[in-house]
């Protein structure tokens, strides 16, 4: 394609100079990843334009000044917060709509609707002014016997102040998830109140006489884990270097993991879900394995498993299905933490709401999900998808694994979804985008400080608009598989390598058939058709038009003969509809 | 021999039966001359009826006097009995082993299996060569139908007809095969509509290590080609491979030989190798560690998709060369038997959207790889499990199928047919009820005249592909409808319930396993199971008949003969084949898959398709092969 490169405030755009067409690509300033510049060749100077969202632009661009003009230009842009997108665009335009937008979620509903608060579980105002911890969010639900200087003992016991509250409650089973931080135990140090706050949450499930307590990182040999064996190994260095730095090394011994001996009536669990640091390269060694070129099947699969990205995944589901089964099978609360409880121990909080609650399988549910367990809870989006250049080793694709635990799921269970793959892509492109203020920051307060529900504009109701193109048309409310838990199989073979997200060059390129997208677009058809029926079809007696009764069917047969040519549309339709779903398993 | 005799123990009681993925099953056990019975005799449960044909192998254990036999099936299910008593164990394990190793053929339960359905036209005869040129002589003059190989005298693998070009006479032929492997002189396998351009398949030349020739060989491949133009000879293997043959008598045709043919040499792999890869294949689904790291290196160790890959670009390569070069193509590898007839029938399921309807394919078969001697009973006759050596066993026409699956997962809007029926196909290769694919060829099927004694799969999968059609039909009102009203609900629930876990999960090579679970997509399948032919069906016939009255008059429709069914155990076969009278339909009428493909094509698309799958494969296949 040949084209006029224009660069704007927020954009680069790329209008086709073929009249007829006039083509435009958009690249948001704030979307671009890294930009190349390979040697000029005598046809000019490529640009290789890297999104964060994993696609590629290539430009080639016939001086190579103008070249390394853009290149420094794209290179300098977006690296504040206010020319960020979204802060950019005028957003006082207009008021009512923005606010509005920002009360399409109600978190305090959602939270009304799992049932709380209860007789078990209580709204605590203890971090309104977020005195207790800055990172969490200014309402939260703690047990009912939890009293204030429990609750403030067991935050400052507790690697920054994230003591355990409530993600999710289970109402059948009364038991609930909690998320925390890692507790400051180190070797030996232990505190009351924190021991209280676990025997509260465990009394809150009344049928049950312990409480499982989830570690989500891996566990290194015998009973330490990963960063008990750091700080060990932090501790020999420091000893050997000078015994002096005793204190340091205190500090940094303080944390770990409960220990049972301490805490009554806990069972710990570790599932091993890799850290950050692991999880950055793993996925840029599988962005690099959608990007080969002419890859033979052993470079494939050898890529796919070198990269470890679907164990990753495999590991955030299956801390999912143990959480989510010890809640509704066992009816035992849960315990989650990881080590700062903001990155793994949203993932598994939110991979297992997703298998117990059929609510957060619905676009707005999953919304409020990410919503609650994300957004509210302190998830750092900011420093973990690099929202201005920051420090590259906080960046980590950590949603990116929960939304790809959610296609997979919807892989196995096609009709549990009411969204479809391009809502997950859609999600995640604006994780990364800034174009709205809901992923701005790295927690709540962050975002009331910089006073984004004034200045920007909220996602969600911009992708309720949109959700026509986002239905999965599989997807029926009553079926058996939006009902309850899900139960996926975890075993390997189950994971596929998620080409809508990393594979997407290839997407673009030669359009492949969809039967989802041609369901959806049949759907809209017959609904059409089965209109125009019942408007000319003989109302017959009890039998009001309704189409697909059995006295709705048969009176249509029945009236039939008259109405042949109006029909035959629909038969043809109903051959392409049978012929694709013959096709579609 | 009786069966009798090697049944030593014919039933036991209290047998518990576990299946992966399924509840478990306690019942009776029997053992008949050909089944392995599993019944808990209550109604509602499924009864196993598991041929000994299917048993690939057995194990056994003991934990005090319970015995387990773990069965491992040759369909790649794997199942396991738990037999009360020592004694009872051992009888049972050693009647199986005897009863599965039978090799005589006079005892093969095709021969004794009688349809509980009324045969309304013999399945032998669907598929005829003579039938097939019918339709090739309305398209063009070039072409006779030969039988010179009526007493299978010329070539033993070949049917007694075949067709070749009109102006090469049958002594010409005769010499032809005198110089190409076990006799396969070139034969048409493929016409293109669109340019006329065709694709054969032969053996290996016998060049051996002197270059010899057959000026009347040269001479019936030229007679392919239009004036000025140049041809391609497909060879299978690699160029090694190829010089290696020469040692042994076989070979390749020669630039100096054959000018106006150019070459090209493809690396698809010999059926020894194969049989190792689906080995590793079976091996790495049923691993129990459930380790992610496992499985991939598992699966890239086993290199089954190596080999896909490369039949697929074979067959584009193939197809690319008929329809975009515009040039004929001569297909061969060594016997001209296997790797030869993947290439030449997947080719065809690309070029021709004919070939990718139920009956089509069918044909496509039948044609390319019955009539054509794939040797079916030697290469599958043991499949992943055994313990014993293989021999000439190999998954060639599985691999085919999975090809077959991957341009379906690719195009799933260009098929008439789902994957079950792939699956379908798969299982009957290896064990079954039908004389289908009994026999290495066409004249070995002829010589024990199996005909009027066992009776073809074609016709029964006509059945179940119509069932499957209602099904379908259902499921689209279930989806389409806005105002569901509980009676479908609870009809797609009962299917769902019915018929949820195929058995074949286990048969990963699909990796059907990501699908089925509880989905509602995918109901039908096990009534495809084979084994127990009748007696599934009625349960999924009865239903439908009130609310299938619906849509559309014009499929004048089968309710009437459907409504029987009910409270009926062994009726239904009967209703089923009366549909089939009335519902030829789905051939005829649901020409939609077709319909759909053929727009494509017309609007030089098929161009595009081909492009589209040569560009995949050669670019990205890796990326695309599902497992």
């Amino acid at each position: 394609m040949v084209g006029t490169l224009y660069l704007s405030a927020t954009h680069t755009i790329f209008v086709e100079n073929n009249p007829e067409t006039r083509r435009e690509t958009w690249v948001l300033h704030s979307m671009v990843a890294s930009v190349e510049r390979p040697p000029t060749t005598p046809s000019g100077s490529h640009l290789v334009v890297h999104t964060k969202n994993f696609q590629v632009v290539q430009l080639l661009i016939p001086q190579e000044r103008d070249a390394m003009d853009v290149q420094a230009s794209l290179a300098r842009l977006s690296q504040k917060y206010s020319e960020l997108y979204c802060l950019s665009i005028n957003p006082n335009a207009n008021k009512e709509e923005r606010e509005e937008s920002w009360s399409f979620l109600d978190l305090q509903a959602d939270y009304r609707r799992m049932g709380v608060p209860n007789n078990l579980w209580v709204s605590t105002p203890a971090n309104s002014e977020y005195r207790v911890c800055d990172t969490y969010p200014s309402e939260l639900f703690v047990p009912k016997s939890a009293t204030p200087p429990v609750i403030v003992g067991s935050s400052k016991f507790r690697s920054r102040g994230r003591l355990p509250v409530l993600t999710y409650f289970h109402q059948d089973t009364l038991a609930a998830i909690c998320r925390c931080s890692q507790p400051l135990s180190g070797f030996s140090a232990r505190s009351q109140e924190d021991e209280q706050m676990l025997e509260a949450i465990m009394k809150s499930n009344p049928g049950s006489d312990y409480i499982y307590v989830v570690d989500t990182r891996p566990k290194v040999r015998g009973h330490w884990c990963e960063s008990t064996i750091r700080i060990l190994l932090y501790c020999v260095l420091m000893m050997i270097i000078s015994l002096q730095l005793n204190a340091m090394a205190n500090r940094a011994a303080g944390k770990g993991y409960e220990n049972e001996d301490h805490y009554a009536n806990i069972k710990l669990q570790f599932i091993g879900i890799e850290n950050i640091h692991v999880m950055r390269n793993s996925q840029q060694k599988i962005i690099d394995v959608g990007e080969l070129k002419t890859p033979s099947m052993g470079d494939f699969l050898w890529g796919l498993e070198s990269s470890g990205w679907l164990k990753h995944i495999k590991a955030v589901l299956d801390a999912g299905v143990f959480i989510a089964k010890a809640v509704a099978e066992e009816g035992i609360s849960v315990v989650v933490h990881c080590s700062d409880g903001w990155d793994r121990t949203a993932q598994a909080c939110s991979v297992a709401s997703v298998l117990l609650e059929p609510y957060y399988r619905t676009m707005k549910g999953l919304m409020l999900l990410i919503e609650r367990d994300w957004v509210s809870f302190g998830h750092k989006f900011s420093h973990r998808y690099n929202h201005l250049e920051g420090d590259p080793k906080e960046v980590s694709p950590v949603i990116d694994q929960f939304l790809e635990c959610v296609w997979q799921l919807s892989e196995q269970f096609p009709c549990a979804f009411e969204f479809n793959e391009r809502f997950l892509v859609q999600l995640h492109r604006h994780v990364y985008s800034c174009q709205y203020g809901n992923f701005l920051g790295n927690s709540q307060k962050e975002r009331r400080d910089m006073g984004l529900r004034e200045r920007t504009h909220s996602l969600w109701p911009q992708l309720w608009k949109d959700r026509a193109q986002y239905a999965n048309p599989l997807y029926r409310a009553d079926h058996t598989q939006t009902q309850g838990m899900l139960r996926p199989n975890t075993t390997p073979y189950c994971f596929k390598m998620w080409k809508g997200m990393y594979n997407r060059v290839e997407k673009s390129s030669p359009p492949r058939q969809t039967p989802t997208d041609l369901l959806t677009a049949v759907r809209e058809e017959t609904q059409q058709l089965e209109e125009e029926l019942t408007n000319h079809q003989e109302v017959a007696p009890g039998g009001t038009a309704q189409p697909g009764t059995k006295q709705g069917i048969q009176t249509r047969s029945r009236s039939a003969p008259n109405e042949r040519c109006s029909l035959r549309p629909i038969y043809n339709f109903i051959n392409v509809l049978l012929s694709l779903l013959i096709t579609i398993n | 021999m009786e069966f009798a005799e090697l049944i030593k123990t014919p039933r036991v009681d209290g047998v518990v039966l576990r299946r992966p993925f399924l509840p478990t099953v306690e019942g009776t056990l029997c053992l008949t001359g050909h089944h392995l019975i599993l019944s808990s005799r209550q109604d509602n449960t499924e009864e196993l009826w598991l041929l000994h044909a299917n048993i690939d192998a057995i194990e056994k254990r003991f934990v005090g006097s319970l015995g387990t036999i773990i069965v491992k099936c040759k369909d790649l299910r794997v199942i396991q009995l738990d037999i009360p008593g020592m004694e009872e164990c051992l009888n049972i394990a050693s009647s199986i082993e005897v009863l599965s190793t039978l090799d005589s053929v006079s005892l093969m339960y095709p021969l004794f299996y009688r349809p509980m359905f009324q045969v309304i036209e013999d399945g032998w005869k669907s598929f005829l060569p003579e039938d097939a040129f019918k339709d090739l002589e309305s398209m063009t003059e070039e072409w006779r139908l030969s039988d010179v190989n009526k007493d299978y005298s010329v070539c033993s693998s070949y049917p007694p007809l075949v067709a070749v070009p009109k102006d090469v006479d049958d002594d010409t032929l005769r010499k032809a095969a005198a110089f190409r492997h076990g006799g396969r002189f070139p034969v048409l396998s493929y016409y293109h509509k669109k340019n006329g351009m065709v694709m054969m398949r032969s053996g290996q030349p016998l060049t051996g290590t002197n270059g010899r020739r057959c000026k009347e060989d040269e001479k019936l491949i030229n007679a392919t080609l239009r004036a000025g133009k140049r041809g391609y000879i497909i060879d299978t293997r690699t160029v090694s491979v190829a010089q290696q043959a020469k040692a042994r008598g076989g070979g390749f045709e020669s630039e100096a030989n054959y000018p106006q043919w150019r070459r090209i040499h493809k690396a698809i792999e010999r059926s020894s190798i194969l049989q190792e890869s689906l080995i590793k294949l079976v091996e790495a689904c049923n691993d129990q560690s459930h380790s992610m790291d496992r499985w991939l290196s598992k699966l890239e160790a086993s290199n089954w998709q190596t080999h896909v890959k490369e039949i697929l670009t074979t067959a584009c390569l193939a197809a690319q060369c008929i329809d975009r070069e515009g040039a004929s193509v001569l297909v061969h590898g060594t016997e001209g038997t296997d790797s030869t007839l993947q290439v030449t029938s997947l080719a065809q399921i690309i070029l021709d959207p004919a070939c990718r309807t139920i009956q089509g394919f069918q044909a496509l078969v039948e044609r390319e790889w019955l009539q054509a001697g794939h040797p079916f009973q030697q290469r599958c006759s043991q499949s992943a499990y055994s313990n014993s050596k293989p021999r000439c066993e190999a998954p060639v026409f599985l691999l085919f199928l999975d090809c077959v699956w991957q341009i379906l997962r690719q195009f799933p809007c260009s098929f008439q047919f789902s994957q079950h029926f792939l699956v379908l196909l798969f299982e009957h290769t290896y064990a079954s009820q039908f004389g289908t694919f009994m026999g290495n060829s066409a004249s070995e099927r002829s010589v024990r005249e199996l005909h009027p004694e066992s009776h073809t799969l074609c016709l029964v999968m006509d059945i179940h592909c119509l069932q499957k059609v209602f099904i379908h039909l259902d499921l689209f009102h279930i989806l389409s409808c806005y105002s569901l009203n509980s009676t479908w609900i609870k009809y797609i629930l009962f299917l769902t319930h019915q018929h949820t876990i195929p058995h074949n999960d286990i048969t990963i090579p699909h990796n059907d396993i990501t699908i089925p679970h509880n989905d509602i997509t995918i109901p039908h399948n096990d009534i495809t199971i084979p084994h127990n032919d009748i007696t599934i069906p009625h349960n999924d016939i009865t239903i439908p008949h009130n609310d299938i009255t619906i849509p559309h008059n014009d499929i004048t429709i089968p309710h009437h003969d459907i409504t029987v069914p009910h409270n009926d155990i062994t009726v239904p076969h009967n209703d089923i084949t009366i549909p089939h009278n009335d519902i030829t339909i789905p051939h005829n009428d649901i020409t939609i898959p077709h319909n759909d493909i053929t727009n494509q094509i017309k609007s030089n698309q098929i161009l595009f398709v081909t492009y589209t799958w040569l560009a995949d494969v050669n670019a990205s296949v890796a990326k695309c092969l599902c497992f």
